[in-house]
């Protein structure tokens, strides 16, 4: 489904004005937001950094099952975590990007409130 | 900053709610360790970690907190500069607050290694003090005041306690008349 580029401009100028997280959705090599492409680019960036630093220490640690990663970059709030009510075959992963440093209890909320709302 | 100090406080740390490790490293080198695994592995983790750290430092990226989840516990890393403290923890709901301690003691600990430097630095200003000998004093003997000297003049040597002597009298010298070289025509 593709969206109107004016909608998504305005989506991501709200959430950015406003300081809220933006949500995207990431299964099988690719991830869908609705803040646009380069937006989703950098969240598909993002994860892919978060979740590589997080095997490499897990394996360390013995631990190799990944549930979680957020990190903070500067002012920005970052991360994602797996979605255990998909298939896991194929599980899902949600994931946010938040220009402000919110408590990672707070993101997390934030999270699993996307994962229980209507899938996009 | 004395091990017994870290020792206090990441074990105050490490008997706090969940938490069942504590690693404290700078760039790759372990600093302080209380964590259910071996030396090897704790090597290891520092290495990684200190990897991590590069790679965000090369992309310009601030990154000083990182957490992960995995099935069998939690992890939360603070970074500062080339320290790192690295906590093991089972409750997600604590990450906030171990990591509000953690940034608290790398503050308090690079402070503390501050004021040891600061502290050492003015020790030894001290002792260079205490062991230079006493002030020079110059004295009236030691001065000495030269002009140039002229044909017809004397050399007077200024000494305080003598008063102006004349040290030696300066011949005029005489006039230089050519002379036959031994061997030389006339």
């Amino acid at each position: 489904m593709s969206l109107d580029p004016e909608s998504v401009q305005a989506a991501l100028a709200q959430a950015l004005n406003q300081k809220l997280p933006r949500y995207f959705r990431a299964s099988g090599g690719s991830a869908h937001g609705q803040t646009g492409y380069r937006d989703t680019e950098k969240f598909a960036e993002t994860l892919m950094v978060l979740q590589e630093c997080a095997l490499l220490v897990g394996e360390r640690l013995e631990m190799n099952a990944v549930t979680y990663a957020f990190m903070y970059d500067g002012d920005e709030t970052s991360g994602f975590r797996f979605d255990q009510t998909t298939d896991p075959n194929n599980p899902q992963v949600v994931g946010a990007l938040q220009n402000r440093r919110v408590a990672m209890r707070e993101f997390t909320t934030g999270l699993s409130q996307y994962m229980e709302g209507p899938m996009l | 900053m004395r091990v017994e100090t870290i020792q206090s406080s990441l074990g105050a740390l490490k008997s706090s709610g969940s938490v069942s490790g504590v690693i404290l490293s700078r760039e790759s080198q372990i600093i302080y360790a209380d964590v259910p695994l071996a030396q090897d592995r704790v090597g290891q983790i520092a290495t990684v970690l200190d990897d991590i750290g590069f790679y965000f430092k090369k992309e310009n990226r601030k990154v000083d907190q990182l957490a992960f989840g995995y099935d069998g516990g939690n992890l939360v890393i603070v970074m500062d500069e080339a320290y790192r403290l690295i906590i093991l923890h089972s409750l997600i709901d604590e990450i906030d607050f171990i990591a509000k301690s953690a940034k608290s003691f790398l503050i308090d600990y690079q402070m503390g290694l501050f004021a040891a430097e600061f502290e050492k630095d003015h020790n030894q200003e001290r002792a260079i003090e205490t062991v230079s000998p006493e002030p020079r004093v110059i004295t009236q003997e030691q001065i000495r005041v030269q002009e140039p000297l002229r044909p017809g003049t004397q050399r007077i040597t200024l000494r305080a306690e003598k008063g102006f002597e004349i040290t030696e009298p300066i011949q005029p010298k005489p006039n230089r008349t050519p002379q036959a070289r031994p061997g030389s025509r006339r």
